[in-house]
């Protein structure tokens, strides 16, 4: 009886154990209310992307192009809703929502108080 | 009455911005480097105050910090803070060329004895801390002067 118990739970494990897997960042939508590339092309346009190439990744649409500072990028959109379900930068980290930006800060001292960075020319 | 009160607002908010925005100017500091036959040159630029005491950085030029040891004079008043100096290094100046930096800076540091500092390095060469130094003042805007081995000329203008 034991031995059934523990079975059971390694084969119901081993059963789990790649939907746990499964990653976040996956899309489930069924291929009847998949909307056209086209829309997405113009979901990018609409956020001032450039697109280079647009794929079918993980169940999901996957551009690559250029956002409107000028980064590469390539985002995960969700066939359906066509809401970004991953952000990636050209460095490779996830940075869709955490509001960072391109500009680097000024550093903090009592000098550089302006609300432009410094810049530097060399000519 | 909700418009007016917004309009009241709107009006102090405004009148609160404009002043703050007036308090910095654009300054142009411009760098020329004599034609010293080496490497290009690190330069670190800072200010400091009346009395000497190290209040900030505009800028540096040459990225690598392994190197910044060589700007004795900045890396002792700012007791090397790297991290301080985040988004305001570029790259190396060569002999011969020049280093135009654009910086917002408070009114209130002209005509109060701020002085700007330029320390100067190039590889196999003599460091040179502070071959710069001028005070900040209205009235030396736009003058040029020369500097002891590296700097042909600098000017800061308004």
């Amino acid at each position: 009886m034991k031995r059934t118990v523990l079975i059971a739970a390694i084969i119901s494990g081993a059963l789990a154990s790649p939907v746990a897997l499964a990653r976040e960042d996956d899309c489930k939508v069924p291929m009847a209310q998949w909307q056209p590339r086209e829309a997405v092309e113009r979901m990018a346009k609409a956020q001032g992307w450039t697109v280079r190439r647009i794929k079918v990744d993980d169940g999901c649409y996957q551009i690559r192009g250029i956002d409107a500072d000028g980064r590469e990028i390539a985002v995960k959109i969700d066939p359906g809703s066509l809401a970004i379900v991953r952000m990636k930068h050209r460095n490779g980290r996830g940075d869709g929502d955490d509001g960072r930006s391109a500009v680097p800060m000024p550093p903090a001292n009592e000098i550089l108080t302006g609300p432009t960075p410094p810049k530097a020319v060399i000519q | 009455m909700r418009i007016k009160t917004l309009i009241a607002g709107l009006a102090m908010t405004t009148a609160l911005t404009v002043p703050g925005l007036a308090m910095a100017r654009p300054i142009t500091l411009t760098t020329t480097l004599k034609n010293y036959g080496g490497n290009g040159a690190y330069l670190a630029l800072y200010v400091t105050d009346a009395s000497g005491a190290y209040k900030g950085t505009l800028w540096v030029a040459g990225s690598k910090s392994k190197y910044y040891s060589h700007l004795s004079g900045w890396e002792r008043a700012s007791r090397g803070n790297v991290a301080g100096i985040n988004g305001i290094t570029g790259a190396s100046v060569g002999a011969g060329r020049t280093l135009k930096v654009t910086v917002d800076l408070a009114d209130a540091l002209f005509d109060a004895g701020y002085k700007l500092h330029i320390d100067v390095a190039a590889e196999d060469m003599r460091d040179s801390p502070s071959e710069v130094v001028v005070p900040l003042t209205t009235a030396g805007a736009g003058r040029p002067m020369a500097g002891r081995s590296y700097i042909q000329t600098f000017t800061y203008g308004m």
